[in-house]
């Protein structure tokens, strides 16, 4: 699985390049960022490439949101796509991530 | 040594170490051992020291590389390999100067190079096939040392001593260690000879002349040409012996790759997939491979290698891998060039098409269904068709085929269909009725025969109306590829022609109509003459009757899905993906609303997890085939079917490959059906009530799937099949009503 890692001051931007996190690679997924939460706390998850999320992925990003919290960071998310949004919304997922249009505004929001 | 086959060039071994590590003994050990052996003692090329004093000789520095005459040297290996005699020098070391006298050394199957520093010079090296290092501790090599001078060159032993603090010890630091990096093979010196012996003869049987017995000249000609990068790995994937070559390839020509790892070499998102099949190379002892992956160099560049893989094998394990590489970075790059601009050339041609040529199924006109294929030819041939809405429950549809390929032809179609649109309105408009068709027909060709002539072309196509209220059909055929009806009632097909000549053939035509009625359930297919005069690679013609055979056979199906399968099946007749002629195929399903359609039948999954893509993919599909479906609408059933597959794979199989799901998609009036079947444990949700959403704020990492299945479908059956090993679950989701109840 690749994943590309960019960081930004303290903020690590987590890209992965998957076209669809399903249950066929959450875990690997989740694994991979579980890993780096303890270290990089402030994480940008960027979805740019993803174009479909299915339940195990949900999971995945549950995980990683708790254990960026429990290591006193958070969680962020950016570049959306629609169907993935759909999805975010109907287990409204956005009342407990923030969400963004595009990865600076979510750079940014650890500014204020 | 039977296992060893020598070939008609030699074998050159070089033996190189510390002086008094062995490696006279080595050598003459060896060539006894495999008996049709020549030694060659690098110690006969010292330079002549004739033009010094003695006490000057003796102070000169002879484990330095100065001290030979390494242009002779070379010559005379060169000589030996291309299987000429040569007279090697001789040399006094009393003296420090070459004899007058010179011996002959004949070509042998296999030449043995010892010396001090044998592995120091580039070009000896190239011409060595196996690289041996001795390795011995000081103490022995000077016992050795003052042991050997004494006896053979009736030196002191005081003054051998003074000389090998003073040269030989730092010298073997500086000039000789450094070489033990290019040994295929390290020995320990103080070893018994003949267990040194024993273990350089199994890496000669192993290593090169195993490489060369089966083919040798591949071997030569993949050794020989200075393009391609040698180097032995180990299973593990260290190297254990790289030629210059590959050095060079890596931007280091000086940095042999010896003792690193293979993999950091291979661009990270292809290092599992590389290492996998290598993996699956030893497992499965396949003695020889092929592989291109792109790598990356030293100085962090991007390449492509193509590397040929041979197995080592000792005993049935395999001991290690050789490979032989090439740059192919420009072969990979002018071929990705060429496919790009290839695909960029069809991607215009059809941009053209979809833009000027094609016109869109109108979607929700009840009583009619519309399913079409359109594909570009690299040539565009100028196919084109629309659907005109005119007057309510009243459908045109146009569509023809312009003589001539390339711009010129699709401009000509772009031309005539807007003709069309332009004078149907017109005419509507101002004698406040349809025109005939046979009327508008006649109108178009007035108006382009000018041009047409002109530019010496012509047009044929069908213009057809279907009447859904009186249930006829009316079409004027100029000259086009035959429409085909096929009858509900009977199953069977029936052709529709015309007498009619294309548009731009003669100055003045008239057009002559045809009518006939349909049933509900009948289809019409209209489509160009790139479906039936497709050819198979023996050049027959597909032809009306292979046609009408797809028809028979699904008509039944969704027009989307016949529409498609009428297109796969000139693909597979062609036996190419893009067709030779532009491929237009219309499909018109009159009155299917009480129709049930299967949109995917019977496709199988294994079950596994990486199967879901391929599903997905599959019901996408099927939705794409309903006009009155949206994406998002799709992307619904997508995920609800995806949870659905995941829960049959971990609940029902309990993640256990080897099983395997069934998969159907149907639709019948305003729902769509998807339908899984699996031989698993009868699993299906523990409650009869609804199930609820998580509580998000205890970040659950399961627990979602039967909340979406619920929110993302109507209706959700869980059955066993009357032969109680077959379960099914059916998701339910209708579409029309998703506005009023979202």
């Amino acid at each position: 699985m690749h994943v590309e890692i960019e960081t930004r001051g303290e903020v690590n931007i987590v890209r992965p390049d998957l076209d669809a996190i399903d249950a066929s690679n959450a875990k690997e997924l989740k694994r991979h960022l579980g890993e780096l939460a303890p270290r990089h706390p402030r994480m940008v998850l960027d979805l740019e490439q993803v174009g479909f999320l299915d339940s195990s992925g949900l999971g995945a990003i549950l995980s990683v949101l708790r254990k960026v919290t429990a290591a006193g960071g958070d969680l962020k998310l950016c570049n959306v796509t629609p169907p993935v949004r759909a999805l975010l919304e109907m287990v409204r997922l956005h009342r407990i991530v923030e969400i963004f249009e595009g990865l600076d505004d979510a750079v940014r929001s650890w500014d204020q | 040594m039977g296992t060893v086959t020598a070939r008609r060039t030699p074998h050159l071994v070089g033996i190189a170490g510390a002086s008094g590590s062995g490696k006279t003994t080595l050598a003459h050990a060896l060539a006894r051992s495999l008996g049709d052996a020549a030694v060659v003692s690098l110690d006969a090329y010292y330079r002549d020291l004739g033009h010094l004093d003695q006490a000057a000789r003796e102070r000169s520095n002879f484990d330095s590389p100065e001290a030979f005459d390494w242009d002779r040297c070379v010559a005379d290996l060169r000589a030996l390999q291309c299987g000429q005699t040569v007279q090697r020098p001789t040399y006094d070391f009393t003296t420090h100067t070459s004899r007058p006298e010179t011996e002959p050394v004949e070509p042998r199957p296999f030449l043995i190079v010892e010396g001090l520093l044998v592995l120091h010079h580039p070009d000896v090296r190239a011409l060595l096939d196996t690289m041996v290092f001795l390795e011995v501790d000081n103490q022995t090599a000077l016992d050795r040392r003052i042991a050997r001078d004494r006896r053979e060159r009736g030196r002191d032993p005081d003054a051998v001593r003074a000389q090998f603090a003073r040269d030989v010890q730092p010298m073997f630091e500086r000039y000789v260690q450094p070489t033990a990096r290019w040994a295929t093979l390290a020995l320990a010196g103080t070893d018994p000879v003949e267990t040194s012996v024993g273990r350089l003869s199994a890496h000669l049987a192993t290593t090169a002349v195993a490489l060369l017995t089966d083919s040798e000249a591949r071997f030569r000609l993949l050794v020989g040409s200075a393009n391609d990068g040698i180097y032995r790995i180990t299973p593990d994937g260290i190297f254990t012996f790289s030629n210059r070559t590959a050095s060079a390839i890596m931007d280091r020509p000086e940095t042999p790759l010896i003792g690193l790892s293979f993999v950091r070499f291979v661009r990270p998102d292809w290092r599992r997939k590389v290492m996998r099949f290598y993996r699956w190379q030893i497992k499965n002892h396949t003695q020889t491979t092929y592989l291109e992956f792109p790598a990356v160099t030293f100085e962090g560049r991007a390449i492509w290698l193509g590397q040929n893989t041979q197995l080592e094998e000792m005993d049935g394990e395999v001991s290690g891998l050789h490979a032989i590489a090439r740059d192919i970075t420009v072969q990979r790059d002018a071929a990705d060039a060429l496919g790009e601009a290839r695909r960029r050339e069809i991607e215009a041609a059809s941009e053209i098409q979809q833009t000027f040529l094609h016109g869109h199924a109108p979607h929700g006109m009840p009583d009619i269904t519309i399913g079409s294929v359109a594909l570009a030819s690299q040539d565009i041939d100028g196919d084109f068709f629309d659907f005109l809405c005119l007057r309510e429950r009243v459908l045109d549809v146009v569509i023809g085929d312009v003589m001539g390929k390339g711009i010129p032809a699709a401009l000509l179609g772009a031309a005539t269909k807007s003709h069309f649109v332009r004078a149907a309105g017109l005419l509507t408009s101002r004698e406040g009725r349809l025109p005939s068709v046979s009327r508008l027909v006649g109108k178009v060709h007035a108006e382009l025969v000018g041009q047409l002539r002109e530019l010496e072309s012509f047009v044929t196509l069908v213009y057809a109306r279907f009447d859904l209220t009186a249930r006829t059909l009316t079409l004027v055929d100029c000259g086009h590829s035959r429409t085909l009806h096929w009858h509900v009632d009977t199953g069977r097909c029936t052709f529709l022609s015309g007498e009619n000549l294309p548009l731009g053939f003669v100055q003045r035509a008239t057009y002559v109509e045809r009518t006939c009625d349909y049933r509900s359930g009948d289809v019409f297919v209209l489509y160009s003459d790139g479906v039936t005069e497709a050819r198979s690679p023996d050049g027959i013609l597909f032809g009306e009757q292979r046609l009408q055979a797809v028809v028979e056979r699904s008509a039944r199906q969704h027009p989307g899905a016949l529409a498609e399968g009428v297109q796969a099946a000139v693909a597979r007749f062609s036996g190419a993906t893009t067709p030779a002629d532009d491929l237009t195929c219309l499909v018109l399903q009159m009155d299917r609303r009480t129709e049930r359609f299967a949109l995917a039948t019977d496709v199988t999954f294994h079950s596994d997890l990486a199967e879901l893509d391929r599903m997905r993919v599959y019901v996408r599909a099927a939705c794409m085939q309903v006009p009155a479906v949206d994406e998002d609408w799709a992307e619904e059933l997508v995920l609800a079917a995806n949870e659905t597959m995941s829960n049959i794979i971990c609940h029902a199989y309990y993640c256990k490959a080897g099983r395997t799901i069934g998969l159907s998609v149907t639709t019948e009036p305003d729902t769509l059906v998807v339908r899984f079947t699996h031989t698993g444990e009868r699993y299906r949700p523990r409650s009869t009530t609804k199930p609820s959403l998580p509580d998000l704020t205890e970040f659950p990492e399961s627990g979602f799937g039967l909340y979406l299945i619920d929110q993302l479908v109507h209706e959700t059956r869980y059955e066993v099949m009357p032969d109680q090993e077959t379960s099914a679950v059916t998701l339910v989701k209708r579409y029309h009503r998703q506005s009023e109840e979202r």
